[in-house]
């Protein structure tokens, strides 16, 4: 059996009253592409901020390479959030270098060729790029470290289909092998094809988990159409 | 990595607190002609606005800074850096003191450069130059350090306490600021205290009593401070180790 990149077990999360996350429980095997389902406020930012040690007060366990999310762990993760979180009074080229200081395993060369092929300007303030601009710049940062496990939450919302596109193929060509992706969406169709296994998640509970290619034929449906199916879109 | 926070946090303000610090040299080099010229009242007027809002705008910017860059948007990329807790928040505190100390030297220039009236600029450094003054105003340096210094950690611990309510970001934030004023409260009234002890010991009439108990005196503040200090950075990497919530 291989060695298990990220072991998530028994993990729960309350705000105040309303629990986010009860009791989740999966592992995520080296060279997998998961998918994290479900619709807004299931859950899946949560468990990507636990993940990324941006929320410490949970319950459960949760490993990354044995690690506890930390210092440590975050050396092996490459996190896309779902907001622009870079100082907008940086300009392009600075937060390259600003990611090539702080991380050993970024690749300023391959950073750089994509900006260039992504067509994102160098020399711009991040604060007067264009949102999808942005976003591309945050992609090309994350997708340019060599790291053991990327996160990316919610990569293609808010963006058009020609976009979209341009987005995954970014991810899928630029991810390390060996390496694994956990990509959390709710926009199913242009991605699924990608995905190794996935996850649905509903008001916290993980309701449905398994390997892509088995949930197609053990339904009969494709990942979407179950989706639809499940959440009655 | 600690450097490089600091150089990273630096980089962000460093135009701002230039320019005020500037702009304090400015009021100090205009100053002087005030008294004779038409537009002293107008003047004035100039200087107390300005001596009013640039401790203001400094103490908003460190605090919008800490606020935003740990606990805003950019804590997603922040707290994403293969760095601790405490170096983020030690990056904070050092590059607070830096700006601290900056706008304290351009206050010190402002006093030097009104003074050129009444003494010569160049005796002014000639007398402030010389290691009995200079060691006596660098202890002063420090002791105000080592007094604000607490103070900084108050701040950066209320408003790391005001993020921990999810759900009730207001209550949050009431008890972010009720913990900073307390906190600084408590720190300001026992130094009172032994600054008071300090003031007393001045009437002694043996120069001996006098250095021995002023000394003593110094050392317990400093000994609070310190205590205040590692009871405030504790609470503070406590809260972002185990209670962060980024919203």
């Amino acid at each position: 059996m291989s060695e298990v990149l990220l072991e998530i077990k028994s993990v729960s999360k309350r705000y105040g009253h309303k629990g986010a996350l009860r009791n989740v429980s999966f592992t995520v095997e080296p060279g997998k592409i998961v998918g994290l389902l479900g619709p807004n406020g299931s859950g899946k930012t949560t468990l990507i901020k636990i993940i990324n040690a941006l929320l410490a007060d949970y319950e459960g366990e949760v490993l990354i390479c044995r690690q506890r999310p930390g210092k440590e762990s975050k050396r092996l993760v490459s996190y896309l959030p779902d907001k622009m979180a870079l100082p907008t009074w940086l300009t392009v080229n600075e937060a390259l270098n600003l990611y090539d200081s702080f991380f050993s395993d970024f690749e300023l060369a391959r950073a750089q060729a994509l900006l260039e092929a992504l067509k994102v300007p160098h020399n711009m303030r991040i604060g007067e790029l264009s949102k999808g601009m942005q976003e591309k710049l945050m992609l090309v940062l994350t997708m340019s470290r060599r790291a053991k496990l990327y996160v990316l939450d919610e990569p293609i919302a808010g963006v058009d289909p020609a976009a979209r596109d341009q987005i995954l193929s970014t991810i899928l060509d630029n991810f390390t092998a060996g390496s694994s992706i956990l990509l959390s969406t709710h926009i199913i169709s242009d991605v699924e094809a990608v995905f190794d296994d996935v996850i649905f998640l509903q008001d916290g509970n993980i309701i449905l988990h398994g390997e892509a290619e088995a949930l197609r034929s053990e339904h009969g449906k494709s990942i979407d159409q179950l989706f639809r199916e499940v959440y009655k879109c | 990595m600690l450097v490089k926070l600091i150089r990273l946090d630096l980089r962000f303000a460093y135009k701002k607190f230039l320019t005020m610090a500037a702009l304090i040299l400015l009021l100090g080099i205009v100053a002087p002609y005030a008294r004779i010229n038409v537009l002293s009242a107008g003047l004035a007027i100039v200087f107390s606005v300005a001596f009013a809002v640039i401790p203001v705008l400094c103490v908003w910017l460190v605090v919008q800074h800490f606020e935003r860059n740990l606990f805003g948007h950019e804590g997603y990329l922040m707290f994403s850096l293969p760095v601790s807790a405490s170096q983020l928040l030690l990056s904070k505190v050092i590059t607070t003191l830096i700006w601290f100390n900056l706008m304290l030297a351009a206050a010190a220039g402002f006093i030097a450069l009104l003074l050129r009236g009444n003494i010569p600029l160049m005796q002014l450094l000639k007398e402030v130059f010389t290691w009995e003054v200079m060691s006596t105003l660098l202890k002063s340096v420090l002791l105000i350090n080592a007094n604000i210094l607490p103070i900084i950690l108050a701040i950066f611990m209320g408003i790391a306490l005001s993020t921990v309510a999810v759900r009730n970001r207001k209550l949050g934030i009431f008890w972010g600021i009720a913990a900073s004023i307390a906190g600084i409260a408590l720190f300001v009234w026992l130094c009172i205290q032994t600054g008071g002890w300090q003031y007393l010991s001045m009437m002694a009439e043996d120069q001996a009593v006098i250095t021995i108990t002023m000394a003593a005196a110094q050392g317990i503040n400093l000994a609070i401070a310190a205590a205040f200090c590692a009871l405030f950075f504790g609470l503070t990497t406590y809260i972002m180790n185990r209670r962060l919530n980024l919203a």
